[in-house]
């Protein structure tokens, strides 16, 4: 009796364990899909202007909403008022994605290494991965060419800007202008918009600034210098671009690499998938209708990289690069 | 029965990889053989699974057809997860998969998104109210002309049906043939558009006075189809696998693009991509 009465219970736990173990598990594709969303429970997102400037707070709210709603999870925006503060929060775990300016992805990298990856970048409509660093001017100064700026003043954007600041002086470098000498004064403005103004309020000769949505061939029609005249702070007529550098490679999505990998794959493809699936919502995050992400790596932003180490060697061998603006 | 239940708590701690379902993927191939495990060392496949697997972290199995009708066929009767569908295939399943990924090439822009505009006072209101209408361009070329001919195509105009090109020279001068009537549609690609129609100044709106009657992509002749009841969860996931595959695995995408040569990557897909007259 006490025989059967084992036995029978060896079945009944025999059966629940078959089921329990068997149990939603002849779902197509991968076995821990679901076991990601307990670990990351929220998504954590810095946010920046980027160095585009075409990606904007609301652009954000707009990712915030379209990947709430892909992931099923609470999706938090961290924003950060400076390239730095958004490195030091990926740097730190404390957000999971963002999108930085390559140099300050250059710079999250020599921090972090592999545990940060560029995952996306924009792709124009037809087919351009890049933009440009411009030096404007007011167009009512006298200077025409990067020769008249010798022993002016130039205002840069931060120290991790890539067009801003990074790529500009390495330019300048490579055509044989040493911007630490060429230049009377440099100091750092703090942002692509106050930048502009700054030149506008004449602080400064001339200032680095993002060109985009363009090459030098079309024009440009995106960044912050642009976006200024459509809120009717400056006129574009006013200004000169007497010098441009590039491409520079887009602006990644970045992503910590020590999330869960569906985690990462889910977000990167509905990123993706975002401008096919959703035009409208892509068009109402602030993005070019046409363009698209694409995939990309660190390999993408060697370069920059390089350039930034570079930089960085002078600036500890003592060479000066910049003050705050007064 | 406490090894019992020592084994059923060992069981249901199993990761799911062990019971997840297998991936099947079709492949064209001349051993069709349906789903088998060794097709993929057959057909030098073996690290397109391997990346698959380890990135999904579930088996990964390809599923030999003798072409893609029959593979479509397939998956439309959800015997396989994953596709490749061309246009006469994918219509007959059409309700139940789409596409979702396409190879893009090496040369040439792609697929282009482009836009139509008429002026509002000519009320044409669609694609198909262009017969006989003369359609301005900026310049011949691919991606100015040829890919926005391609996406009007696939909205459903009849090219033979319209008019005499206009071939403008920039496009400041094409949105002014447009308005003086020296042509009755503006066709631009997206950039374009944008340059044109968004203005400098706060509250300015260049294109006022036109009407976007079409956007648009050309569309796609080959692509990697899915059920449409498919996990968005997978889908992302594969989307994100395959677009980053010429980075991430390069012989895996090799294999994955044996018989489109000449691909640079893949790029996810609207649903409807593979219908040539929308």
């Amino acid at each position: 009796m006490v025989c059967r009465v084992k036995s029978a219970a060896a079945t009944f736990v025999a059966l629940i364990c078959v089921s329990l173990a068997g149990c939603d598990r002849a779902t197509t594709g991968s076995a821990d899909a679901n076991d990601w969303r307990a670990k990351v429970k929220q998504v954590r997102m810095g946010v920046t202007g980027g160095e585009e400037g075409s990606v904007t707070l609301g652009t954000w709210k707009q990712y915030q909403i379209y990947i709430e709603s892909i992931t099923g999870l609470p999706t938090k925006l961290y924003l950060a008022t400076d390239y730095n503060g958004i490195i030091q929060a990926m740097a730190s775990g404390q957000v999971d994605m963002g999108l930085l300016g390559p140099a300050a992805y250059a710079s999250l990298d020599a921090q972090v290494g592999l545990k940060a990856a560029p995952i996306l970048i924009q792709r124009s409509p037809e087919g351009v991965t890049g933009y440009y660093s411009g030096i404007l001017v007011r167009a009512d100064s006298p200077y025409r060419k990067i020769e008249d700026l010798k022993g002016k003043t130039i205002g840069y954007v931060d120290f991790n800007s890539t067009s801003g600041y990074l790529y500009p002086r390495w330019k300048l470098r490579d055509q044989g202008i040493d911007p630490d000498t060429f230049f009377s004064k440099s100091a750092i403005t703090g942002g692509h918009t106050q930048g502009v103004l700054a030149l506008a309020n004449r602080q400064f000769d001339a200032v680095a600034f993002v060109a985009s949505g363009g090459t030098p061939d079309t024009g440009f029609t995106t960044g912050a210098y642009y976006e200024l005249s459509r809120r009717g702070l400056i006129k574009v007529e006013d200004f000169r671009i007497i010098w441009t550098g590039g491409p520079i490679p887009n602006s990644p999505v970045a992503m910590r690499t020590d999330t869960p990998q569906p985690f990462q794959d889910i977000v990167r493809g509905a990123l993706a998938a975002m401008p096919y699936d959703d035009p409208k919502a892509w068009v109402g995050a602030g993005l070019n209708p046409g363009s698209t992400y694409v995939a990309t790596d660190r390999n993408n932003y060697l370069e920059i990289i390089a350039i930034r180490s570079q930089e960085i060697a002078q600036r500890r061998a003592g060479r000066p690069t910049g003050e705050k603006a007064k | 029965m406490i090894r019992l239940l020592a084994l059923c708590f060992a069981l249901i701690a199993l990761p799911f990889t062990v019971h997840a379902a297998p991936l099947r993927i079709a492949v064209v191939t001349l051993a069709a053989t349906g789903c088998d495990d060794g097709l993929a060392k057959k057909m030098g496949g073996e690290v397109f699974v391997r990346h698959l697997q380890k990135r999904l972290n579930t088996i990964v199995r390809l599923c030999g057809f003798a072409n893609s009708t029959t593979a479509m066929q397939a998956l439309g009767a959800g015997k396989v997860d994953l596709a490749p569908a061309d246009q006469a295939s994918y219509l007959p399943v059409r309700d139940k998969v789409r596409a979702t990924l396409t190879a893009r090439s090496a040369k040439g822009a792609g697929r282009v998104m482009a836009m139509a505009m008429v002026t509002k006072a000519s009320g044409r209101k669609g694609p198909n109210l262009l017969i006989g209408a003369k359609p301005i361009f900026v310049a011949a070329g691919e991606v100015t002309h040829d890919a926005p001919l391609a996406g009007l195509r696939a909205a459903g105009v009849d090219l033979s049906k319209l008019g005499s090109e206009v071939l403008a020279g920039d496009l400041v001068r094409a949105a002014s043939d447009l308005r003086s009537g020296k042509g009755d549609v503006l066709v631009v690609y997206a950039s374009h558009y944008q340059r044109l129609c968004r203005g400098d100044k706060p509250n300015e709106k260049p294109c006022d006075d036109l009407k976007e009657i079409w956007r648009g992509r050309p569309a796609v002749t080959q692509a990697l189809a899915v059920r449409r009841d498919m996990q968005p969860d997978l889908r992302y996931q594969l989307i994100s696998i395959f677009i980053a595959m010429h980075l991430e695995a390069p012989d895996a995408f090799a294999f994955a693009t044996r018989t489109t040569p000449g691909a640079a990557s893949f790029d996810p897909t609207e649903a409807e991509a593979l219908v040539e007259i929308r």
